[in-house]
């Protein structure tokens, strides 16, 4: 097999898994409903009390917890799914690798992004929120990493696999409105906001608003290096528990 | 994608599994299954059917002995054995918002055909399943037999060399399950191998070229179900309905209110009969559950 074909048959699988894992985003459109009017719900709230700096740190609360929710809470939960269903056993038992079947889930699950986006893109540009949304865009490729590996170890560990929905759900909406996700760090006593900091969402969020230039709570270094020691811990674990067959 | 040995389809020797648990799923399973044929794993629930399917298809590595697929070793060449393979799980439960054409065309390009080549073979698979008039309704509103019938057109779309199908006819309606049958036999036809499970006897003897009965996780007899019928010391069985007493034959189970009794030729078939005075009276050939409950040593 050629270096053309082993490429074009593994685009051809990840397009497959990406296929059939985002065909209850075509029949249930209501979910899609309900994810723009939060993300409108959440404009208003930040528009209404804090006019133009509200609306800066709305954008980069919709990106940080959209990404968050789309790699922990829709791809962990879909692949719980699959596993219950016996899906997964089947997918196994093919050429696809564990890579490939990742990938396949992660590009369905941000068609459903993609489509709340629209929701926040007019708003970035009429209320010249772009660089805020370019930054917590840059962030969140990296957030969406580790959700997604999170996710993983969820949907991998969860011995009940009706159970994984209630554990990712929890985790993806308690960490996306609990710390200065959509509000500042800065807002936060004292040490508290430097210890929140080892929350994920929250050192997204505050990298994001350090690199649009909406100053900063704590020196850059801290999200940084938590941000980076959440995603290489995570895949390590990962790559522990993700079994592909041959258990 | 030609087998490396153009040999067996699947040979497997001492296979078993240890779970952590410390319970063994399988512990000593030898079969072989050649291209062309069908095989058909033949036991009660929890007889390690499953588990031997897990292991021939790298979903479980077993824990003793060796199995090789398509001439490829099942662990050191699990990837070549993937490519060459297709499994219906037990219990598959397909994706209630996908439709049918949905399901088999993803489920081909998973397997790396293109979207052009996948939709064209669904179309004959999911005709030869009787499935292409509901090819746009979603799984959900299909029936428990179409849906069952959904994920077999999956994998035997799929032109693997070797179908694994977990129970592909549980709960399927006779005419559904005619049309499995005849799918897998033409499936095979075309040099082909498909290794199914079971515990309908009935449905080993009529779809099977070769029957392995595995009980407790071991293999107890393998063979045609010819060979398997030829090897038992009866021919014939009398069903007498009706609490009989004093009656002489080879083999007598009692089930209640009714007897099998199991004779060696017609005469004593006939013999036995003419003994009872029960009005419903029912001579026959012995099958292949005679053969497993005599392997066992079951029916009481």
């Amino acid at each position: 097999m050629g270096v053309g074909e082993a490429v074009c048959g593994g685009l051809r699988r990840v397009c497959g898994v990406a296929y059939l894992a985002s065909r209850w985003i075509v029949r249930q459109p209501i979910w899609l409903v309900q994810s723009v009017a939060v993300t409108l719900g959440f404009f208003a709230l930040l528009y209404a009390w804090g006019g133009r700096a509200g609306v800066s740190n709305f954008v980069i609360g919709a990106v940080v917890a959209g990404m968050w929710g789309v790699g922990i809470n829709i791809v962990g939960q879909d692949i719980g799914w699959y596993r219950l269903m016996r899906l997964y056993d089947m997918f196994v038992a093919t050429e696809l690798t564990p890579t490939q079947f990742i990938l396949g889930m992660f590009l369905s699950s941000i068609v459903f992004e993609a489509v709340t986006m629209t929701a926040y893109l007019p708003i970035a540009l009429v209320f010249g929120a772009v660089r805020q949304l370019v930054a917590s865009l840059a962030v969140g490729v990296a957030e969406l990493t580790l959700a997604i590996f999170l996710g993983l170890v969820v949907a991998m560990r969860v011995s009940a696999a009706t159970n994984v929905s209630s554990v990712t759900n929890t985790l993806s909406s308690v960490l996306q409105v609990l710390p200065p996700v959509f509000y500042p760090a800065h807002l936060l006593p004292g040490t508290v906001k430097y210890a929140v900091m080892a929350v994920p969402t929250a050192a997204a969020a505050e990298l994001a608003r350090q690199l649009s230039g909406l100053g900063a709570s704590v020196p850059v270094a801290v999200p940084l290096a938590s941000l980076n020691a959440w995603i290489l811990s995570a895949f390590l674990v990962a790559n522990k528990v993700v079994r592909w067959g041959m258990g | 994608m030609g087998a490396a040995v153009r040999g067996y389809a699947v040979e497997a020797e001492g296979l078993g599994k240890l779970y952590p648990n410390g319970v063994w799923g399988a512990r000593d399973v030898n079969l072989t299954a050649r291209y062309g044929e069908v095989a058909v794993l033949l036991g009660p629930n929890g007889a390690g059917k499953t588990t031997t399917v897990g292991m021939l298809t790298t979903l479980l590595k077993p824990s003793k002995g060796r199995a090789r697929v398509a001439g490829y070793d099942v662990v050191r060449d699990h990837v070549e054995v993937r490519e060459r393979v297709a499994l219906c799980p037990q219990d598959i439960s397909i994706d209630a918002n996908w439709t049918p054409l949905e399901a088999v065309t993803g489920y081909l390009m998973i397997r790396g055909f293109s979207m052009g080549e996948a939709v064209n073979e669904a179309k004959y698979w999911l005709d030869v399943l009787d499935l292409w008039g509901v090819r746009h309704r979603l799984v959900r509103v299909l029936s428990g037999g179409q849906r069952k019938r959904v994920a077999v057109a999956m994998v035997l779309a799929s032109n693997a060399s070797v179908l694994f199908l977990d129970e592909p006819t549980a709960g399927l309606d006779v005419e559904g399950r005619y049309r499995v049958w005849r799918a897998l036999r033409e499936f095979v036809r075309g040099g082909k191998c498909v290794v199914m499970t079971t515990h309908d006897m009935r449905e080993a003897q009529l779809v099977a070229d070769q029957v392995v009965m595995i009980h407790k996780g071991v293999t107890v007899a393998s063979g045609t179900p010819e060979e398997l019928m030829r090897a038992l010391p009866y021919r014939f069985k009398v069903i007498i309905k009706g609490r009989v007493d004093g009656l002489s034959a080879s083999k007598i189970l009692r089930l209640g209110d009714r007897v099998v009794a199991y004779a060696r030729d017609r005469e004593e078939a006939l013999r036995i009969a003419g003994s009872v005075t029960a009005s419903d009276v029912v001579i026959g050939e012995v099958d292949l559950e005679d053969a497993y409950l005599e392997v066992i040593g079951g029916g009481g």
